[in-house]
């Protein structure tokens, strides 16, 4: 008989101390691999986000940039704006491809949270990759009515199927600060960014909106030569009551974050699968007491010190091994499931705007990897002691034990 | 061998059933506020569990005739919310999104157990009007899925709002519908 089957042979007699335990890996293993997939999935679609920005350089009014230009993406009532006398003089700046100035704000009622985006021309030309559906247009300089929705604002608000159902023109969307309602003129196909969920409407209308004539929230830049961002910034920052970003600053903070993040979700993983280890080392070595005669056995039959390790050792690893292949199994059928789940019940939170286009979970053979390595890792270093112990019995000592 | 096709079995039944599971998930009209209306439809009410009921063609085409339209495309599944006091069933909750004339408007319905509406709120909407104003709500109490519900019937219009009113009133004969065909 091998060593694999007189391993597989020993853990199968105890069939339901060797399944909990496979199983007690099986969750901590899954939990590992769906935080990791996670994180993986959310910064990259972060990355995505504020790379399809198309944007070099951010001005926003003065506070705490990121705390701007956090708002700037989740939707929120600005705290400050910026005047008409700001963007003259960021116009006469050189170096800059297109300057788009943006009115985002959010307007938060008892049932809902509509966020509008007021904008021009030139943010269609800054965000050229945006399309609408059929029959849609947007506000041109002449046409300064109506409204464009993103998405899934389009979803919620006129109840469609996102796939199946076109664009109809004719439709209305009440708007009661204006106390009117406004025609929607088209609808955002899916960007995968939180632009899907917000309301597009001409500047002068969002003003008007919230009252802020000649005001913007936002001024976004797309420079000539992406490398000289420093250098503008810098020149921007000059500009009284202002507050400058560039993208690379907002990305480096954001991954600063989430890796932050990820630490503090991986110790308390790590804790769940010491505590597996644990049962690991348990497990086997409750066996190694229970077959001391069997041990002494093998022993006395021939068996050197190092086949005594080699078959407990063994054990482990199956153990392990079938506890990893199954979180890992879990955690991959799961994790559609657990996604939908977690929108699910973000969206139960108020004013919480989700993005259900782009994918939570990130499907990364790497980390499957890793994460086999790593418990195979783990119940490797748990099965040294009880192989150990096991392999320095005696065996007339071992025999003498009833 | 044996004992390892065994596991192999649960293996697979665990994975489709995850997948089943996940695939099961709709475009559904969310309950926003259980509390509030637990307390306005069933006071005194304590809990509520999630009764997710599927239909068969049979129940669909029985939904489709009696509410006079096609069910959503998005509607494979419609959830009960079973409303308890003291672990008794006193009624159950259903939601509904329906298209008003400006967007979206979603209904909550409390329905008693003897099947008569017991209470109507509409918990999102865009309209110009209130569409919770009292009068207009408190003619859904006590019909059931036999009555009409249908403005101009036994449905007085909030005044100017023909459009609005219908959309309420369409997703509570929808609702009450729903429940008689497959809520027993």
């Amino acid at each position: 008989m091998s060593f694999w089957r007189l391993a597989w042979r020993n853990l199968t007699l105890r069939k339901v101390r060797t399944g909990l335990t496979v199983l007690s890996i099986a969750v901590a293993v899954s939990v590992l691999y769906i935080l990791l997939s996670f994180n993986k999935g959310y910064s990259a679609s972060l990355k995505q986000q504020l790379q399809q920005m198309g944007v070099h350089v951010l001005v926003v009014p003065p506070g705490c940039p990121f705390e701007a230009a956090s708002l700037l993406l989740k939707g929120g009532k600005p705290p400050a704006y910026l005047g008409e006398d700001v963007l003259q003089k960021i116009e006469a700046l050189s170096g800059i491809q297109i300057m788009a100035p943006g009115f985002m704000s959010a307007i938060m009622r008892d049932d809902r949270t509509d966020i509008y985006y007021g904008m021009d021309q030139r943010t269609i030309r800054l965000k050229n990759w945006w399309k609408l559906k059929a029959g849609g247009r947007w506000f041109t300089n002449d046409q300064q009515d109506g409204i464009v929705l993103g998405s899934d604002a389009a979803l919620t608000e006129l109840v469609i199927n996102q796939q199946t159902d076109p664009f109809t023109p004719g439709q209305e969307i009440w708007v009661p600060e204006l106390n009117r309602p406004l025609k929607i003129i088209g609808i955002l196909e899916p960007t995968g960014t939180q632009d899907d969920g917000f309301f597009y409407v001409p500047m002068k209308l969002a003003q008007q909106i919230f009252r802020q004539p000649g005001k913007v929230t936002t001024v976004a830049l797309r420079l000539d030569d992406p490398a000289q961002a420093g250098v503008i910034g810098g020149q921007l920052q000059k500009l009284e009551g202002v507050e400058v970003i560039t993208m690379s600053e907002l990305l480096g903070t954001q991954q600063r974050m989430m890796e932050s993040a990820r630490m503090l979700v991986l110790a308390i993983v790590f804790i769940a699968i010491a505590i597996s280890a644990i049962g690991v080392l348990n497990t086997v070595l409750m066996s190694v007491f229970e077959r001391t005669r069997e041990i002494g056995v093998m022993r006395a039959t021939g068996a050197g010190k190092s086949h005594v390790f080699s078959l407990i050792w063994l054990e482990t690893l199956l153990m392990t091994g079938a506890g990893g292949i199954l979180g890992l199994v879990l955690a991959i059928s799961g994790s559609g499931l657990m996604e939908k789940l977690v929108v699910a019940a973000l969206t139960r939170v108020k004013f919480m705007t989700v993005n259900t286009h782009s994918q939570l979970a990130s499907f990364d053979p790497r980390i499957v990897v890793m994460t086999l390595l790593f418990v195979l890792g783990i119940g490797l270093l748990a099965g040294i002691y009880p192989a150990f112990r096991a392999s320095r019995q005696e065996p007339i000592e071992a025999l003498r034990t009833e | 061998m044996k004992g390892m096709r065994k596991w192999v079995v649960v293996l697979g039944l665990v994975v489709g059933l995850s997948i089943a599971a996940g695939s099961a998930f709709a475009a559904l009209c969310v309950w926003i506020n259980p509390d509030r209306d637990i307390k306005n439809f069933f006071p005194g009410a304590d809990s509520y569990s999630t009764d997710v009921k599927k239909y068969s063609k049979q129940q669909e085409a029985v939904i489709e005739k009696r509410i006079g339209s096609q069910l959503d495309p998005d509607e494979n599944e419609f959830r009960f919310y079973r409303v308890k006091k003291a672990k008794k069933l006193v009624g159950t909750v259903l939601t509904h999104q329906a298209r008003g004339k400006y967007g979206a408007v979603q209904v909550v319905v409390g329905i008693g157990n003897n099947e008569k509406i017991v209470g109507v709120y509409v918990q999102r909407h865009r309209e110009p009007v209130s569409l919770n104003a009292p009068s207009f709500l408190a003619q859904f109490k006590g019909k059931t899925a036999d009555d009409p519900i249908t403005v101009g019937k036994d449905i007085d219009p909030i005044k100017g709002h023909d459009k609005s009113s219908q959309a309420v009133a369409f997703s509570v004969k929808k609702i009450l519908v729903v429940h008689d065909v497959l809520g027993k």
